[in-house]
């Protein structure tokens, strides 16, 4: 099934006709060419596509970290001009968090910034460290974690200032794969609590394949959207299931016609 | 700005600076010849480069200019390849001998603390004015600065590589050699770099101190003669070679780091 | 511990070589002399004046060169233009024996005391100001986005969450091997001009004094010992705050 209109629910995100070019050298490389989306309220939106496709670009444009060379991304009916902070949270492969700060003080940094005071502050980030399974961490610092959990961290920081849209670039990248696994199933666990909107980019088909409700496969560079496809396997999904497989299978020939191109 | 490795840029970077050293050496013998700085702090500029030119032939110079270049390249040399010698083998034991490493870390944490300088006088009386009390202190400041950096580059050593090559020979020093070595090459040059520098440091601070030949000496020497032009000219001559030094180094680096693109 | 076991026989194979009488007693005196040396220097208080001198270029260096260090290191991180034209100069210093800039330093300085503080802050300075760039420039362009997509758009509050700690940190790990730099630098400044410990000991050396000299030497070897060690715990809990990478998962 494939499916380039919304479903339930009104569109919370709407990319417009995104493009981007930069120069680096002495060359332009396009980037992104024409790229349209919509984006429901509380789906999970996955984006998958070969490397160096500008997913992360395409990304970082919804972030409002980067300006697009043409197009608009309108984000909760607002256009967006730069980064939305308590609208839009963005969460990196490299965790980024502050080697300074112990962890309860990293969680809280989003909410420190806009200004909550600090006991309130303590109070909400210590909701959020126990929501990603870090409670009893809060006082220990960031190189004292292993990568996992310092993705959750990450993670639990993003969620903190409650935002309406979350956003992930291959959080999981730089993570051996049983906690990929293992962060997989929490962040599918908290999302369905949370009932957030996400959008998640990945290069795993198989992660993909568990956690979206849509899947946007994007060809090689520069990247366009190729299909998006609905993912109606029911929850709590098993990543071992037949269903979740024959998805991945179903986004494997999708990618690789994509990339054939 | 124009980037790339072409000579254009190269001259772009360059360039400035020029213009600035040049700007600052002409200020200041503008300042000796209007008398605003006296020519006992300054030389002029004519008198700086004459110094210069003339260093090999300046009758004046104790022992000439030459002897005094050499002794001190000589005297860093030799404490150099002792410093190796003693410190890279030292290092080695100290990595991968964990008990060594428990026993004589916390030792030579704290002894390297020690300034070395303060023994030179006590140096100078056991070896005498000669070079070796320079060679003795150049050891003594390059010593440490060398084995503190070579057990921090191997810690860098991939084991991974280590057993990857294992499984091909059983011979301790092939792994050694082709391996180990070859994998933490930019690391290690580094530390040859800091070992070199530090040795040059010490020889020239000793030969400033106590000693009658040396390009240290003559920097005192130019000093303590009123010469200033000839204290200046062995000054630029003592930070030309030190430059040298690292510019070869750096040079050997980049070398070393293309070829080393997996890293 | 091992460790004492070994120092106790550095000090027994030190009497050993006394006895063999390779040097004459003159030159290299025998521990307990120069032990008992120290007991009395530190009991009459003999050099305090030349260990005030010294500690106070030392200090007077040490925090001249550090604070201006971090300043100049934050602004090079800042300012592309200033760093392009400032950094190839102090790396190029920090290669030459600075050494050589003393008599060059006191003809423009025309003060010993001066003289001294200007040459031992230069060491601070190098060491000081290039951490302080090399941590600042680790925050890759990404921790300013992640502060971005919280909020941080104004300057000030880029500043105070991110920019400022991780200087900090940066700084204070760098003091220990600062101040130790500084340390050399007071003792090459006081060995070429007086007063100050080093020349002391230089003088002690010239009038033979051997045991008296080799007892400063000591003194001033087990202030920098003890000096290293305090240093060592700020140098390793700033480093651990600037850890990015994380050891294995």
């Amino acid at each position: 099934m494939s499916s380039l209109e919304t479903r339930s629910g009104w569109s919370v995100i709407r990319v417009e006709g995104i493009s981007h070019s930069y120069s680096i050298a002495n060359s332009v490389i396009d980037a992104l060419s024409d790229v349209s989306l919509e984006v429901s309220q509380g789906e999970f939106f996955t984006i998958i596509g070969p490397s160096g496709c500008g997913k992360s670009t395409l990304l970082n444009i919804m972030a409002g970290l980067i300006k697009p060379t043409k197009g608009t991304v309108i984000v909760a009916g607002k256009k967006v001009n730069g980064p939305q902070p308590g609208t839009i949270s963005y969460v990196f492969q490299n965790p980024l968090l502050l080697p300074w700060r112990t962890v309860i003080d990293n969680v809280g940094l989003g909410l420190e910034l806009s200004g909550v005071k600090k006991e309130k502050r303590r109070e909400v980030a210590m909701e959020y460290l126990k929501l990603v399974g870090l409670s009893g961490f809060e006082n220990m610092y960031p190189s004292e974690l292993s990568g996992g959990m310092q993705q959750r961290v990450a993670i639990a920081r993003a969620l903190a200032v409650n935002p309406e849209i979350l956003l992930m670039d291959e959080p999981f990248g730089a993570l051996d794969e049983q906690t990929r696994l293992m962060l997989g199933e929490d962040l599918s666990r908290i999302w369905m609590h949370s009932k957030k909107t996400v959008v998640f980019v990945t290069h795993s088909l198989a992660e993909a394949a568990f956690l979206s409700t849509r899947v946007a496969v994007m060809s090689a560079r520069p990247g366009r959207i190729i299909d998006v496809v609905d993912i109606d396997v029911e929850r709590p999904r098993d990543p071992e299931s037949e269903g979740v497989q024959k998805v991945r299978r179903e986004l494997w020939l999708k990618l690789k016609r994509g990339i054939g191109k | 700005m124009i980037k790339g490795n072409s000579a254009l840029s190269l001259l772009q970077r360059v360039v400035p600076h020029l213009i600035i050293v040049a700007g600052v050496l002409l200020s200041l013998d503008f300042l000796v010849r209007v008398g605003w700085i006296s020519r006992w702090t300054f030389p002029t500029l004519d008198d700086l480069l004459r110094a210069l030119y003339t260093f090999g032939s300046n009758p004046e110079v104790p022992h000439g200019f030459i002897s005094n270049y050499l002794t001190t390249l000589y005297t860093v040399m030799i404490a150099f390849m002792i410093v190796i010698g003693v410190g890279l083998p030292s290092s080695f034991a100290l990595v991968l001998n964990k008990g060594a490493r428990d026993v004589f870390y916390p030792l030579i944490l704290a002894f390297f603390a020690i300034p070395a300088v303060i023994l030179y006088p006590a140096i100078v009386l056991l070896f005498g004015i000669g070079i070796e009390s320079k060679i003795a202190l150049g050891v003594l400041v390059g010593l440490p600065p060398l084995i503190i950096t070579t057990t921090g580059a191997l810690s860098y050593l991939n084991w991974g590589y280590l057993r990857m090559a294992r499984v091909f020979t059983n011979s301790v020093s092939k792994i050694f050699v082709k391996v180990a070595i070859p994998s933490i090459f930019p690391i290690l040059t580094t530390a040859l770099q800091l070992g070199l520098s530090y040795t040059f440091v010490g020889v020239i601070v000793g030969e400033m101190v106590a000693s009658g030949i040396g390009m240290g000496f003559l920097v005192s020497w130019g000093n303590t003669t009123f010469r200033t032009p000839i204290m200046y000219a062995a000054t630029v001559v003592v930070i030309l070679t030190a430059l040298a030094i690292n510019l070869t180094f750096s040079w050997l680096d980049r070398r070393v780091r293309g070829r080393m693109r997996t890293l | 511990m091992v460790q004492l076991a070994i120092v106790a026989s550095f000090f027994i194979g030190w009497e050993v070589f006394v006895l063999l009488r390779i040097y004459p007693e003159v030159l290299l005196p025998r521990p307990i002399t120069v032990l008992n040396e120290v007991l009395r220097i530190v009991t009459t208080g003999r050099y305090l004046d030349h260990f005030v001198y010294t500690a106070s270029t030392f200090a007077s260096g040490l925090c001249l060169g550090s604070v201006t260090g971090l300043l100049f290191g934050m602004l090079m991180a800042e300012l592309r233009y200033v760093r392009g034209l400032a950094l190839p100069y102090i790396l190029m210093v920090a290669a030459i024996p600075k050494s050589i800039f003393i008599p060059i330093i006191l003809k423009f300085l025309g003060d010993v005391f001066v003289m001294k503080i200007a040459y031992i802050s230069i060491f601070s300075f190098i060491f000081v100001s290039l951490n302080v760039l090399s941590g600042l420039r680790t925050l890759t362009a990404d921790y300013l986005s992640m502060v971005k997509t919280f909020g941080a758009t104004r300057k000030t509050q880029v500043y105070r969450k991110l920019l400022w700690p991780a200087a900090y940190f940066s700084f204070l790990a760098s003091l220990r091997t600062a101040t130790l730099y500084s340390l050399v630098g007071a003792i090459v400044g006081d060995l070429l001009y007086s007063p100050g410990i080093g020349y002391i000991v230089s003088a002690l050396s010239h009038s033979l004094r051997t045991s008296t000299l080799y007892g400063v030497i000591m003194i001033v070897a087990l202030i920098a010992i003890t000096i290293n060690f305090v240093l060592l715990r700020i140098e390793g809990k700033a480093r651990m705050k600037l850890r990015l990478v994380e050891v294995t998962a």
